[in-house]
């Protein structure tokens, strides 16, 4: 609780906002607005860090999202803080918010402004009070044999509102699930019922969570877990609730806009792909190189036990699909074989994609890292004990994200798992494989360096293409390519799973994914393409590839198929628009290497063409 | 001048978007135009937050001025 008066530190940091406000420093103006929302998470604060901090950063663009908010009480008090917070990864969002309780007719009404306002992330927030009164006012006492029904009919009341609202809209939908009360209704007896209050509304949760599970762009939040997290009494202000409509403690709101955010995050596609970790007191407590194999600090007992809860937590994030890379002060040889020799370590060499262990600036070693494993210096997570390591990184690269931590290292893993940017709304079989990719692609480099020609090269890597529809098995892939591609990106066109449905339903839209293989093994769907008929003219809306596959003529196959189909539709042009951004130089050349010509150009980019009655593009003849 | 009344008008001013050096003693919700019953809920959530009190519904409904604020935030009853 912040006291009367103003902590110094805080004091100290709203100067040094100013400060850098005043001589137009991003970076500084960046790294205050963290520990401002952080120290002084108010609606005040908020509102100052949305007039003044830029949306973007050198390496950094901006992203916009248009966001609707269907309710049944004041969700406006946290909507500052939320914007706030998605202001520091770089997304601007454009809220618009239903009124009290008309969400039934704001989604049935054709005419509404929700359609109008064309959001692409609807967040559904209705209280269990609301949505069904009797749950919430009354005790229940409900005879087993009849729960299944009563259970599925409130589900489905909400259910068939959401069913109705996605046949109208391509938006991602967020539905908040029912809070448990406080207090059981009937007391102790709620438990010794049929079934009572507490396990009706679990019942009803459950089934909620089925629904969004089937469904693609349909996504819980688990209210009643965010309001038990931070206990329900604290949670709870009674007195705003019958005054104002507005059921959540003031201290409570930073809360909810960091729920709301952990969707937003990934939606807007803005997650980390790599987390960058330090070593000494931070993997394991003590210094590898003074305190020796033996001395360091990691096992089952405390204070070993805190570092190994934050191996286990960046562990789970290898899981997720997150490659892991080491970025520390040390001599090579010590701290390998801390990670290859002390049994009680759960991260090993072989979880890290890329390591820079040596005695070089961080930063300088970061901008290494992201170049080895082919990513965007934004796509760079930092975590390390020491704050003026974090501080140097703040500042000189201000598009990495960096976590956190607190002084105490038994803080470290919650520090961890509570951000945003590791947050990932589906998981791919690539995800899962992604780390083993990379182990196999330094062997495919070290081919690279010795073969003859390039196309002994290409020939020597087996590779076989596949192209694939969007079915349910690849649609999650395909839309997450389209988010997470930055590099060799023709337009850099988001969209989100579905949207991308949308567009499959439509018949001038031609869309594949490709799937390589090459004798290392699968490198999965890689590359997506997306075609509108106009005429006798194809346009190529979409043509992306993931940097897993750069430099391997994969771009030439994907064009030729685009040939192939263009053909069968009777098509006699192709037509597609290269629009710059602040990453995709390397596909830059794409379009004029296979033999297209510059037909247009304005502020927003080039429109190539490629006259399908004079040229043809065929697919190399090394992939199968 | 009084500190409370610097960082009360600080709140107005940002809450409500208007120049903290237009803001007087006498600055209420007839003279400011975001005022509204939304912003006097966003009010009372920041001062409770910002001066660590909790604040009852019936004095809420009387804090319509920049006056009325800063008596309340020196001599929280």
């Amino acid at each position: 609780m912040m006291a009367m008066n103003e902590t110094t530190e805080l004091t100290e940091i709203k100067a040094a906002y100013v400060t850098a406000l005043a001589e137009k420093d991003t970076a500084s103006m960046l790294s205050c607005a963290g520990k401002l929302l952080s120290l002084a998470p108010t609606l005040g604060t908020a509102q100052q860090i949305i007039k003044t901090l830029p949306l973007e950063l050198p390496k950094r663009a901006g992203v916009k999202l248009r966001v609707a908010f269907l309710r049944s009480y004041t969700v406006e008090p946290s909507i500052p803080l939320l914007k706030a917070f998605a202001r520091l990864y770089g997304i601007e969002l454009d809220v618009k918010v239903g009124e009290f309780n008309s969400y039934a007719q704001e989604i049935i009404d054709p005419s509404s402004w929700l359609y109008e306002f064309d959001p692409q992330v609807i967040f559904f927030a209705a209280l269990t009070r609301d949505i069904a009164p009797s749950l919430w006012y009354g005790a229940v006492d409900i005879a087993e044999q009849d729960v299944d029904g009563a259970v599925a009919n409130t589900a489905s009341q909400l259910l068939s509102l959401v069913d109705r609202l996605r046949e109208r809209c391509n938006a991602t939908v967020i539905l908040q699930n029912l809070e448990q009360p406080i207090v059981e209704n009937a007391g102790l007896l709620d438990s010794r019922r049929g079934v009572g209050q507490a396990e009706y509304i679990r019942a009803v949760n459950r089934k909620l969570s089925l629904s969004a599970m089937s469904q693609d762009g349909l996504y819980v939040l688990d209210y009643d877990a965010l309001t038990a997290r931070h206990g329900r009494e604290r949670w709870t202000d009674e007195k705003k609730w019958l005054t104002s409509r507005s059921p959540i403690a003031a201290d409570c709101l930073v809360f909810v806009a960091q729920e709301y955010l952990r969707f937003i995050v990934p939606l807007a596609g803005r997650q980390s792909k790599v987390l960058a970790v330090d070593l000494d007191n931070t993997l394991w407590g003590g210094v590898i190189g003074e305190d020796g194999l033996n001395g360091i600090k990691i096992g089952p007992e405390y204070p070993g036990a805190a570092y190994l809860a934050l191996q286990r937590a960046i562990l789970d994030l290898y899981d997720r699909g997150v490659l892991l890379a080491i970025c520390s002060k040390n001599n090579e040889a010590d701290a390998l074989e801390a990670l290859e020799n002390r049994p009680e370590m759960l991260l090993r060499p072989k979880h890290f994609a890329a390591r820079r262990i040596n005695w070089i600036d961080k930063a300088q070693n970061l901008k290494e890292i992201a170049a080895e494993l082919n990513v965007g210096i934004d796509s760079i997570s930092f975590i390390d004990d020491n704050p003026v390591e974090r501080q140097r990184v703040k500042l000189e690269l201000p598009e990495v994200t960096v976590i956190e931590l607190p002084t105490d290292p038994t803080g470290y893993s919650a520090a961890l798992r509570s951000s945003p940017v590791f947050e990932r709304l589906s998981v791919t079989a690539e995800d899962r494989e992604r780390g083993r990719y990379y182990s196999e692609q330094r062997e495919r480099k070290q081919l690279e360096s010795s073969a003859g020609s390039l196309e002994d090269f290409y020939r020597s890597l087996e590779m076989t293409a596949e192209f694939v529809d969007v079915t349910p098995e690849t649609l999650s892939r395909i839309a997450q390519l389209t988010q997470k591609t930055n590099q060799l990106n023709m337009t850099t066109k988001r969209y989100s799973e579905s949207e991308v449905l949308s567009l499959v339903d439509d018949p001038a839209w031609s869309l594949f994914g490709i799937r390589v293989l090459d004798k290392f093994g699968d490198n999965g769907i890689v590359g997506v393409v997306f075609l509108k008929a106009f005429g006798d003219e194809l346009h190529i809306d979409t043509f992306l590839m993931s940097c897993r596959v750069i430099g391997r003529t994969v771009e030439t196959a994907m064009l030729a198929h685009v040939d192939e189909i263009a053909r069968k539709l009777g098509a006699k042009k192709l037509a597609g628009w290269f629009l710059p951004t602040k990453k995709n130089e390397p596909a830059v050349k794409i379009y004029s290497g296979h033999g297209f010509n510059a037909a247009k150009e304005d502020e927003n980019g080039i429109l190539w063409e490629l006259d399908l009655t004079e040229k043809s593009i065929v697919r190399p003849e090394w992939i199968a | 001048m009084s500190d409370s009344l610097n960082r009360v008008k600080q709140i107005i001013s940002t809450l409500f978007n208007v120049e903290e050096e237009t803001l007087t003693e006498s600055s209420s919700t007839a003279t400011v135009s975001e005022w509204d019953s939304m912003g006097q809920l966003m009010l009372v959530l920041e001062l409770e937050q910002q001066f660590d009190i909790s604040i009852e519904p019936e004095t809420a409904e009387k804090l319509t001025s920049i006056a009325a604020i800063v008596k309340l935030v020196d001599n929280p009853a």
